[in-house]
């Protein structure tokens, strides 16, 4: 068996499921750990996607809510994942969780299935890379370091 | 020398307020007295806040928050205390359920991650306690910032 043929049957992409017509997809290495039920610690004066703290290996990781950062109801934190990231090229891995509604999904996804972004939310654009499409669906790629990155200004609408 | 007000509460020795389930720490420095909420004088209090307590001969408003730092305008029947913080030039308090201090090693403490803060937010930082909960690191300063702001004084 040689290494092309090993890596075209693998799957590559975790797709997240942020809740009805949010999905969007990180790559197989990215994902950690899956935690049904956390114990969650709310944080007060925080904004209304990243409420709470999960505690992971010493740490205190930020828990983000996407279906809420897009402009949506948020989750039930009754589902989540770990993530490690790197920001930006050089700089140490970063850690973060995400809520999810079911389960992560493994894909395959290759450069052939690249498509645009959904129009709607209009959020993706500052979350994602970019796009595939799988099943009749489009699934934005995250950026881990843009999601985990300082308040977005629509937070700041009130 | 005054300790710096605007350093929010980091290892060594902190005071820990309990406000129902919401934790803050605070540098120890930062508290000028404890008083029992008994002690509190309800009467012709300032607006949001919840009555006054004398300090250094003079009376300060006394503030109570619930656990996502609304101000509340009836203290819950849990708040025990009122611990009279230093902040500016003058004092406020701050009714809580307990007050006490704790060691807080540099691997408890970490700074509140970007995509928490927002601007004005009194919570500068976290810390992990030995009991498994988490405190909020805050200041004096900080706290009456906050409180001023919301009552637009």
């Amino acid at each position: 068996m040689d290494n092309k043929s090993l890596s075209a049957s693998r799957p590559n992409a975790w797709v997240l499921d942020f809740g009805p017509g949010l999905r969007a997809a990180v790559g197989t290495r990215v994902l950690l750990q899956i935690t049904d039920h956390p114990a969650l610690h709310n944080i007060p004066c925080t904004p209304a996607h990243c409420r709470s703290v999960f505690s992971w290996q010493s740490r205190l990781l930020p828990v983000m809510d996407m279906a809420a950062a897009l402009g949506g109801a948020p989750l039930v934190p009754h589902l989540l994942v770990v993530a490690g990231y790197v920001a930006q090229p050089g700089a140490p891995t970063s850690f973060g969780a995400l809520l999810l509604a079911s389960p992560p999904v493994a894909v395959i996804a290759g450069d052939e299935q690249a498509c645009s972004l959904p129009e709607h939310p209009a959020g993706w654009s500052e979350f994602a890379i970019s796009c595939f499409g799988h099943r009749g669906d489009a699934i934005p790629v995250l950026h881990l370091g843009r999601v985990f990155s300082a308040v977005h200004p629509a937070d700041y609408s009130g | 020398m005054s300790p710096p007000l605007l350093q929010p509460a980091g290892t060594g020795t902190a005071a820990l307020l309990r406000i129902s389930r919401l934790r803050i720490a605070l540098p120890q420095g930062e508290i000028a007295g404890i008083t029992a909420a008994a002690e509190v004088e309800g009467g012709d209090a300032q607006p949001f806040s919840v009555g006054w307590v004398t300090h250094a001969n003079q009376r300060w408003p006394v503030y109570c928050v619930s656990p996502d730092l609304s101000l509340l305008i009836v203290i819950p029947a849990e708040r025990n205390a009122c611990v009279v913080l230093a902040a500016n030039s003058g004092f406020l308090g701050i009714m809580c359920d307990e007050a006490a201090s704790v060691e807080v090693a540099p691997g408890q403490r970490q700074a509140l991650p970007p995509a928490m803060r927002l601007p004005e937010s009194p919570v500068l930082g976290l810390i992990a306690l030995e009991d498994g909960e988490v405190a909020c690191a805050s200041s004096a300063q900080g706290l009456a910032a906050y409180v001023s702001r919301l009552t637009g004084s």
